[in-house]
């Protein structure tokens, strides 16, 4: 474990220095956030968490209850109305425009409909990753071929996502998405179009990243999974937390 | 941050291969509209300068009738010279005019042979210190005694610059129009492009991408994290205890 000097309480400052943000080991902070659609729709409500350096996390809770209005304000897509976001020891409050590139870098992303450029070959997608940040061309040709391997997909490393099995989508998906070693990984529903066999090859995905340190926060309906893993629950109703469990289960008919 | 102008020449070759058409088309609109506004404004320039030339040689004709007397072509000639406006007068006799005349029609026989010394008027060419100011000298002179007919040559010329100043303003505005289309030409085709790439726009947004955001592009450097982030995962490294719960 790294050395904690100084670990503040919860009724410490709203606002700590950056030294004390760069020293502790929470990458993900949320204080009394709160957050209104425009239509009126009300996704959250008052939530304030923590999430430590190399937690595995389960975001659960039914359809409209807050989950992705959850990942999207923690990728700054969208903003809070009230309370104060930190992710990766910044703050996204006062986060100019211009500045989020930097912040999704240190974030990777999985999502349901897995996202793949359908004109790109798996190389390619995953390659996609790291040029678009400018990762010379022998940093990328050294790097893609050791993700790929570490997802299982070498040999698909020509086919193109027309050709791949959802499983196999989704594992490109995972791969782009740590290609360039994020702090944070973020999977919106990534089981949500897999059948139960493909999930379980894709948890033990995760699982693995999470294992080299990487901070997971997922989003899922899928009860199997979250009590067979046995990881952090959180669970939202309605916008509201309700349930902030280690170790828990998917809960009883949410 | 290495430059990544590979990556950005391939997708400007593929979006070119792809809008072919498009992309003809804007050239070639904006290549027309370019050159008519070119030609116009070279056809003003002509214009202009060529007005210049054409006035300063610019002279009225005085044109006299054959009955006229030595008295009054005398005090004619005296009235002309002591006109403020007039710079210089000569006399052109029927003699001078039809060799003037033959000089025209050289080589043109037919027209020779219609034409005697006799049937054409002698006349004053009269040049003035500002062409502009020939109304003067036709109300002052085409009343005198033995004047047949005061002519402003300017006539003629402004006839010509008529036609000429047409040109210039039909392709101004040619080009004008030329560039309208040119502009919605351009600007349908950055959307069409737009729209077929407001997938991939995405993707580049959620992994980072600082092309997204203009602004940004100057901001780079992102080494730092990941050696901190390499050092942190390596002091995690130990992995929660029920990984392998997910087996069962």
């Amino acid at each position: 474990m790294p050395v904690l000097t100084f670990r503040p309480s919860p009724h410490e400052s709203a606002v700590p220095t950056r030294a004390l943000v760069l020293a502790e080991p929470r990458v993900i902070r949320l204080n009394n956030v709160s957050k209104t659609y425009k239509n009126g729709a009300t996704a959250l409500k008052d939530i304030s968490l923590e999430i430590n350096k190399g937690e595995f996390v389960f975001l659960v809770g039914s359809s409209g209850s807050g989950k992705s209005t959850f990942i999207k304000l923690l990728l700054k897509d969208e903003d809070p109305d009230v309370g104060e976001i930190y992710v990766a020891g910044k703050s996204l409050n006062q986060m100019k425009s211009w500045k989020v590139p930097q912040l999704r870098r240190e974030l990777g992303c999985v999502f349901q409909d897995f996202k793949l450029l359908e004109n790109k070959t798996v190389f390619e997608n995953v390659a996609f990753a790291m040029e678009v940040i400018g990762k010379p061309r022998h940093a990328i040709d050294q790097t893609v071929p050791e993700v790929l391997d570490l997802v299982g997909l070498t040999h698909k490393r020509d086919a193109y996502p027309h050709e791949l099995s959802g499983g196999e989508q989704q594992r490109v998906s995972v791969a782009r998405a740590f290609t360039n070693r994020p702090r944070i990984l973020l999977c919106d529903e990534p089981t949500g179009n897999l059948d139960p066999t493909t999930s379980v090859g894709i948890m033990k995905l995760l699982d693995r990243i999470n294992r080299t340190g990487t901070t997971v926060v997922m989003a899922t309906h899928d009860q199997h999974i979250v009590d067979s893993m046995r990881r952090r629950v959180i669970e939202l109703s309605q916008g509201t937390l309700v349930r902030d469990q280690s170790r828990g289960v998917y809960g009883y008919g949410a | 941050m290495a430059p990544r102008w590979r990556y950005l020449a391939n997708e400007l070759l593929i979006g070119l291969r792809r809008n072919l058409l498009m992309t003809v088309a804007t050239v070639v609109t904006v290549t027309v509209s370019l050159a008519l506004l070119g030609a116009g404004l070279l056809v003003q320039r002509q214009v202009d300068k060529s007005r210049d030339i054409f006035y300063s040689q610019v002279e009225v004709s005085i044109y006299l009738l054959d009955n006229i007397s030595e008295p009054q072509r005398d005090s004619l000639q005296s009235d002309l010279v002591a006109n403020p406006v007039v710079e210089e007068v000569l006399y052109e006799s029927k003699e001078q005019a039809y060799e003037h005349f033959r000089q025209i029609f050289e080589g043109d026989e037919n027209v020779l042979a219609t034409v005697t010394p006799e049937s054409l008027p002698a006349s004053f060419r009269v040049k003035l210190t500002d062409p502009e100011q020939f109304a003067v000298i036709q109300s002052q002179f085409s009343t005198y005694p033995g004047v047949d007919e005061v002519d402003d040559q300017k006539e003629v010329l402004n006839k010509f610059f008529n036609i000429m100043d047409a040109f210039r303003n039909g392709a101004i505005v040619v080009a004008l129009l030329q560039l309208i289309a040119a502009a919605a030409l351009i600007s349908n085709t950055i959307r069409i492009t737009a729209f077929a790439r407001r997938e991939q726009t995405a993707i580049m947004k959620l992994v980072g991408d600082q092309l997204v955001h203009p602004l940004a592009l100057h901001h780079g450097g992102c080494g730092g994290w990941r050696r901190r982030c390499r050092r942190g995962g390596g002091a995690f490294g130990g992995g929660p205890d029920h990984a392998d719960r997910v087996h069962s």
